[in-house]
């Protein structure tokens, strides 16, 4: 397989207002499937307490899109007046 | 209790971008559990600032929400089936990073629309007045009710319900029969099914995709005006007899995991012509947008590639891959720009299983000797590009050793393809940007 030299010079295309290095763990995503909308407002389990707070913390990465065509070359991140969006895509 | 992840064989399979029927109920359930994580940060956010809307909005989605209780306590499945719906989780992300005050009301203003499309789905009965943002009611996976006025009234009793907009004059009339809603009457618009699967064309609901549009040049999503005379249908149905011909479980993966068919307009926010374009997002699995492709092959092209997407944007919650920042220091064949490693994976992963489908398309007896070039071409491309991608996903030290496995699996199947195909496993050179569309 050969070698990638792929890697752009650092900080190249870097966003300012991205952080650098590693993303945070994710916390596991807890079992929800027999967990009925009452019980899901009322528990305090721990896990799904964690998911949360991850979940709060990194509203930006839900509105990740991934898109291919266009007949675009170039990353993308929009401002959106609502959130920041990422396209980790493709 | 964490969600159940996948076993060894069930990743090993899923790195070859194949799934069975269990695996795909995996990750059904999986995104079940997103949904509600997500369900719950809202309630925790409204929890945690209560005066983040204003009392009246506070009153309406506590409402709103005993009618969702009250609806699952005895009909499970239709909650189920709305929440899953991938325009609700579009709505989550918003509602999730919207600010306090009007912008999160209105917002929450439409979960009251999501729990009247659950009870008339169960066949609850109930009586409802809901907001109508320009006059629209969006009830996601059924359809719209427009009217001239800012609110709508549903009645609910038994198989029928009547909107009216404002709880004047006459309106639509919804009908469930045979766990379907229909409508007919005045201002009413319902989803059209894709045949063969339970999957709808939409081309209504106002979070079926970004306001802003999709891509650098924000091509919004596709109005009814647009879709109604393009032949989304008919394409939809070649597209899912070339998946069923060719590749059968691959069409079974499709049809388990689609939910929505979400169409991009032809022309950009400009006005200038949309080149060809697909996407998925994050908050919305089962959802796949794309401007109308030229041929049915070129659909189910999108269909594989964005299921890919779905599937390991799932799968990665489930499993966390990599841990990895966001910052772009990739170059990948299929982009000219550089890419951050989430979107190397995703890109690799689902060129794999193009290659893959491409693979099994291009060895069908019946094919003409231009269609089998066409497959050849489309397989022996996607492979160029999954094999000089790999090496930043083996190289890299983000990948958790979940992760590791996972790209082995997948390094693994391109080599298969490659013994298959009669092709040397390994292509040099990059791809020309764009020739994969």
């Amino acid at each position: 397989m050969l070698k990638h030299t792929n890697t752009a010079p650092a900080g190249h295309h870097a966003d300012p207002a991205e952080e650098s290095g590693r993303a945070a763990a994710t916390p596991p995503l807890p079992d929800l499937g027999s967990t009925d909308l009452r019980t899901l407002r009322a528990t305090q389990d721990p896990a799904l307490a964690a998911a949360v707070e991850g979940a709060l913390l990194n509203t930006a990465s839900l509105a990740d899109i991934w898109y291919s065509g266009g007949g675009e070359a170039g990353a993308l991140r929009e401002a959106d007046p609502a959130v920041t969006r990422r396209d980790p895509d493709n | 209790m964490t969600a159940e992840r996948p076993g060894p064989a069930a990743l090993a399979r899923l790195a070859r971008t194949r799934s069975a029927p269990g695996d795909r109920t995996l990750l059904l359930d999986a995104a079940h559990s997103r949904r509600l994580v997500l369900l719950k940060a809202l309630l925790t956010r409204l929890e945690r600032q209560p005066a983040a809307v204003g009392p009246g909005t506070r009153e309406r989605f506590e409402s709103h929400w005993r009618l969702l209780e009250r609806t699952e306590a005895r009909h499970p499945g239709p909650v189920r089936e709305t929440l899953g719906y991938p325009s609700v989780g579009h709505w989550l992300a918003r509602a999730l990073a919207a600010p306090d005050g009007e912008a999160l009301g209105r917002l929450l203003g439409h979960f009251g629309t999501l729990a009247a499309a659950a009870a008339l789905r169960a066949g609850e009965d109930f009586t409802l007045r809901l907001a109508a943002p320009g006059g629209a009611l969006a009830l996601p996976g059924i359809g719209l009710a427009t009217g001239c006025a800012d609110a709508f009234r549903i009645t609910a009793r038994g198989h029928t319900a009547r909107l009216t907009a404002d709880g004047r004059g006459t309106g639509p009339l919804l009908r469930r029969a045979g766990g379907r809603i229909r409508g007919t009457g005045p201002g009413w618009r319902g989803l059209h099914r894709l045949p063969g699967s339970a999957a709808c064309l939409d081309d209504l609901d106002p979070y079926r995709a970004p306001a802003e549009g999709v891509g650098r040049r924000s091509v919004p999503a596709a109005a009814r005006s647009e879709t109604a005379d393009d032949p989304w249908l008919p394409r939809w149905r070649a597209a899912l007899s070339l998946l069923r011909t060719a590749d059968p479980e691959r069409a079974a993966e499709t049809t388990a995991l689609l939910r929505s068919l979400v169409p991009l307009a032809g022309a950009d926010a400009g006005g200038g012509p949309a080149t060809a374009m697909s996407a998925t997002f994050r908050a919305a699995p089962g959802a796949v947008l794309a401007t109308l492709p030229g041929t049915a092959a070129d659909l189910a092209d999108v269909l594989v590639h964005e299921t890919q997407h779905s599937k390991l944007s799932v799968l990665h919650d489930l499993v966390p891959l990599f841990e990895a920042g966001p910052e772009a220091a990739y170059r990948v064949a299929w982009r000219a720009d550089p890419r951050p490693f989430a979107g190397v994976v995703q890109g690799t992963y689902a060129h794999l299983a193009l290659a893959d489908f491409w693979a099994r398309t291009a060895r069908l007896r019946a094919l003409t000797p231009t269609a089998r070039r066409g497959a050849v071409t489309r397989r022996d491309s996607y492979r160029r590009q999954v094999a000089e991608a790999l090496p930043i996903l083996l190289e890299s030290s983000e990948l958790t050793p979940a992760g590791r496995e996972f790209a082995v699996g997948m390094e693994r199947h391109l080599a298969a393809l490659g013994r298959a195909g009669g092709l040397p496993t390994v292509i040099g050179g990059a791809s020309p940007p764009g020739d994969v569309r």
